[in-house]
């Protein structure tokens, strides 16, 4: 049990792509807890990834009933080890944020729901179908595994304008 | 290490940022935050300068001066302090508004959010169209703890309906990972 320091960009852990895990063998376990852990220890924090605590391997930590204002249905805790996303669908826009790019906020847009598939602590596989909120920070974790930062998915400069609309009113 | 607001405003050409940020780079100054845009054909700056202690501010601002004369801009530089914020804001909403130009929808618009203490941190309005002029404004809004969301939204539309024109009014969550 243990929280760990958060990795920040532009720490290089953040940009690679994370290794598969091939074993739960007690290292890995001791990641996913600490992965607990560390989210648990930020009150803000509604998800997390083990690079972001320096372990390159992909194995995601999601809990968005952990946001005081959020209301709508969810999962609670979920913890994937080698999560892919098989289905995703409409459009969702949120500002995020994120414990590696300090300080600073951005308009993302994402799919509105998805359907995640990955391996539980236990080895078991799970899917899960998530929407909202929920969908929304699975996609930003699952990004970090592929070295992908919320600040790459930014798609104007004022990120408040979207590019068809720029375009749409030039004259 | 001071901090000051350095505004210019011209006709739009390639080079302006460059001008500009080359004095501040020989300067060794640093700008922080920044927003640079076209307005119907004018380019404008509006930039946060950090100037170490060491710099002479009056050689800074002659050696602008002369930078924006040569490309034909208007330029101010004035001193600021602090960082300037103390309300605390829980959510944003994104306000979008289309419809046929006329006088009066930015004032009406901004002073509903006014009167909420709503803070609008984001605005930009853009007049297009052919036979008609079209009007789009864009809002980014910060809303206080003590305002419910639905019933600005509906102030609001109530609002757009009175101008004729199109609203969008969405709240957009803040969602830290």
């Amino acid at each position: 049990m243990a929280v760990r320091k958060i990795i920040t960009y532009p720490n290089p852990i953040l940009r690679a792509t994370c290794r598969e895990v091939l074993e739960l063998d007690g290292r890995i376990q001791g990641i996913v807890r600490d992965l607990m852990d560390t989210m648990n220890h930020y009150s803000h924090s509604v998800g997390i990834a083990a690079p972001q605590i320096g372990e390159p391997y992909r194995i995601i930590c999601v809990d968005v009933s952990r946001s005081p204002h959020y209301k709508k249905k969810n999962h609670g805790l979920i913890v994937l080890i080698n999560p892919v996303i098989l289905e995703g669908d409409g459009e969702k826009t949120t500002r995020e944020g994120c414990m590696s790019v300090p300080d600073f906020v951005g308009y993302v847009t994402r799919k509105r729901v998805v359907l995640v598939r990955g391996l539980d602590p236990s080895g078991r596989e799970v899917e899960i179908e998530a929407k909202h909120l929920e969908a929304v920070v699975l996609q930003h974790e699952i990004d970090h595994l592929d070295g992908i930062l919320f600040i790459d998915r930014i798609t104007s400069p004022s990120s408040l304008m979207r590019r068809e609309e720029l375009v749409s009113k030039k004259i | 290490m001071r901090r000051f607001v350095l505004f210019t405003i011209g006709e739009d050409r390639p080079g302006i940022v460059s001008a500009i940020s080359g004095v501040l780079y020989r300067m060794h100054c640093n700008i922080e935050d920044s927003s640079m845009t076209i307005l119907r054909g004018n380019f404008a700056i509006i930039l946060i300068v950090a100037v170490p202690d060491e710099v002479d501010v009056s050689v800074l601002e002659s050696m602008l001066r002369e930078e924006a004369e040569r490309l034909g801009l208007f330029l101010t530089l004035r001193p600021i302090e602090g960082d300037g914020r103390s309300t605390k804001y829980v959510s944003y909403c994104l306000i979008k508004i289309f419809g046929e130009d006329k006088t009066g929808i930015v004032y009406k618009v901004s002073n509903l959010l006014a009167s909420m203490g709503v803070n609008i941190s984001d605005m930009r309005t853009k007049l297009a169209g052919r036979d008609k002029k079209l009007y789009a404004m864009l809002i980014e809004a910060e809303i206080p703890e003590e305002v419910v969301f639905e019933e600005l939204k509906e102030r609001l539309e109530k609002v757009a309906e009175e101008l004729d024109v199109d609203i969008t009014v969405e709240e957009v969550p803040t969602v830290h990972m």
